[in-house]
């Protein structure tokens, strides 16, 4: 069974990445397995400061899932290039995903430029997407002007493959993913977290002190998916699928809507053992299914 | 003392409701972890754990005593013996044990239960221990073996106030100081005592493990997860009034 996949010039052992904001800087893994199984990993969102981040509580459980609204806490990029990636790559040998934020433009290109010198990070992931923060973020992957402007100005600052990561909080994720490749972005992750909120029945209020914040796990996976599988049909870009994927068959499920890769999120935090466990998996349902090399289902579900 | 955190599947020995809507669990597995420390149980159709302190350890079996506040403990009171539970532990930092002093052990509420396994160890080293426990309910006084002082607001024949108001009208002989309970008790105690100690936080968590920053909070020492860098902290550590 070869797991082994592509994304434009790099090659993963497996398509099995944890994905930003659920893996912190991937060391603390090692406590648990051999991170070094990963395919790759996405790095916890960066910015140029520090950030404390949102006050507490920032978690919130749903059916199925759960609400965050951590706000980008991060010691700020050079602590992450001079501590977090170097004490990293004692114990990862692979390439990494930097995950890029900021509240402007300039700190994008700030951040994108930094990052670009560190040969440890094979993508920069663009998290146009993160519902937590006041500015920035998730503006930006709302308004294609803004977006278009953003991804022209950063590949002109780095050379650094560029996966932009979408909301799925818009109207049209089809228009948005093409504005991306119009722009010159070199692939996309589907899908950032959904805007959700809980509200706590004995205080009468919402649960998170942010009130709102974004939903992710099992209970998304069909949004992500119908994302992927519609993004996949209308642009050329790889796509990195995202969104409740907790188990073998769903990497198969999101590879089937279009996904080059995937990544998966919440489920570390329920089962920190969740991506090894895929990773164990995936060779015997690919077995099952008759599957001899997983790039070649990619998209499979799409007409054609 | 850091002991290397798993998921286990763990036998179900009891579960007993203890006093109205408290329960304690008793737990089938020889586990090495220092009091103060916590466990996170799945439970059956929740999509997180539940972080539950440890309450007391013994060579073969652990014990937690927890209070049916939501959704999740209410399922979590319904399971048996011999049933079979998914847990990863044991998790946070856990209490500091000190030796050879006049230790004041304070608890609050179902903030009590991690205290019971402190108290055991810190008579093992030498310390004199007074424990002083507040209680909305004395209905929920389960703890007379360990012979606690207490406070209750509903008039019985016990101590009429809260700990602190009790311990404005009483001097206690302490040098040391540790506590559990809810935000208002460990603030009023922040300002009141003036020895050093220890207090164990409560947060709404994702992991329990430090890897989604869910649970930071500010301390004199820079951000910490209270999953992983506590629950346990320095009595001056935190700034409580942001809480």
């Amino acid at each position: 069974m070869n797991t082994k996949i592509k994304l434009l010039n790099l090659e993963l052992d497996n398509p099995i990445i944890p994905a930003s904001g659920t893996y912190g800087f991937g060391y603390e893994f090692v406590k648990f397995y051999d991170i070094n199984i990963l395919g790759s990993i996405s790095l916890k969102g960066t910015t140029i400061e520090s950030r404390y981040g949102n006050p507490l509580p920032r978690i919130a459980e749903c059916k199925a899932g759960m609400i965050n609204a951590v706000g980008l806490q991060n010691p700020g990029i050079d602590a992450v290039l001079n501590e977090e990636i170097p004490k990293l790559s004692e114990v990862y040998h692979k390439w990494v995903i930097a995950n890029v934020a900021g509240s402007t433009i300039e700190d994008y290109l700030e951040c994108a430029k930094k990052f670009d010198a560190c040969d440890k990070i094979g993508i920069l992931e663009i998290n146009v997407s993160c519902p937590n923060v006041k500015h920035g973020g998730l503006a930006f992957g709302q308004d294609e002007t803004m977006l278009y402007e953003l991804i022209t100005k950063l590949k002109a600052v780095t050379t650094k493959s560029l996966f932009i990561k979408l909301s799925p909080n818009v109207s049209d994720i089809v228009s948005i993913a093409k504005t991306c490749e119009k722009a010159g972005a070199d692939g996309l992750v589907l899908i950032n977290t959904l805007l959700g909120m809980r509200i706590d029945l004995k205080t009468r209020k919402p649960i998170i002190h942010n009130k709102m914040g974004g939903f992710s796990g099992p209970a998304i996976k069909p949004v992500a998916l119908r994302m992927v599988f519609q993004v996949y049909q209308a642009t050329n870009l790889p796509i990195i699928g995202c969104g409740g994927i907790e188990n073998a068959s769903d990497v198969i499920e999101m590879m089937l809507a279009g996904a080059s890769a995937v990544q998966v999120g919440s489920a570390n935090l329920v089962d920190p053992y969740a991506c090894q466990k895929i990773i164990n998996d995936l060779p015997i349902l690919m077995q099952e299914l008759g599957i001899n090399n997983l790039s070649d289902i990619i998209g499979g579900a799409c007409d054609e | 003392m850091l002991i290397q955190s798993k998921v286990e599947k763990i036998k179900v020995i009891s579960n007993k409701e203890v006093a109205k809507d408290i329960y304690q669990m008793s737990f089938a597995a020889s586990l090495h972890a220092v009091p103060g420390q916590f466990i996170n149980i799945k439970v059956k159709d929740c999509y997180l754990r539940r972080p539950i302190s440890i309450a007391n350890i013994e060579e073969d079996h652990f014990e937690i005593i927890y209070k049916v506040v939501g959704e999740g403990t209410k399922i979590l009171s319904n399971y048996q013996s011999n049933d079979i539970l998914d847990i990863l532990l044991p998790l946070g930092n856990g209490y500091t044990l000190v030796e050879n002093k006049k230790v004041l052990v304070c608890g609050g509420g179902i903030g009590i239960p991690p205290l019971l396994e402190l108290i055991k160890q810190l008579k093992k080293y030498n310390n004199e221990v007074i424990f002083l426990i507040g209680l909305n309910d004395i209905n929920e006084n389960i703890y007379q073996d360990y012979h606690p002082i207490i406070c209750t607001m509903n008039k019985s024949e016990y101590f009429n106030g809260n700990v602190i108001d009790y311990l404005k009208a009483n001097h206690l002989d302490y040098n040391y100081v540790y506590a559990c309970g809810p935000m208002p008790m460990l603030n009023a105690l922040q300002k009141y005592v003036t020895c050093e100690g220890q207090i164990s936080i409560e947060e709404r968590m994702g992991c329990g493990f430090g890897a989604c920053v869910g649970c930071t909070c500010k301390t004199k020492h820079g951000y910490k997860r209270i999953c992983l860098d506590g629950p346990v902290f320095e009595i001056k550590e935190l700034d409580l009034d942001e809480y």
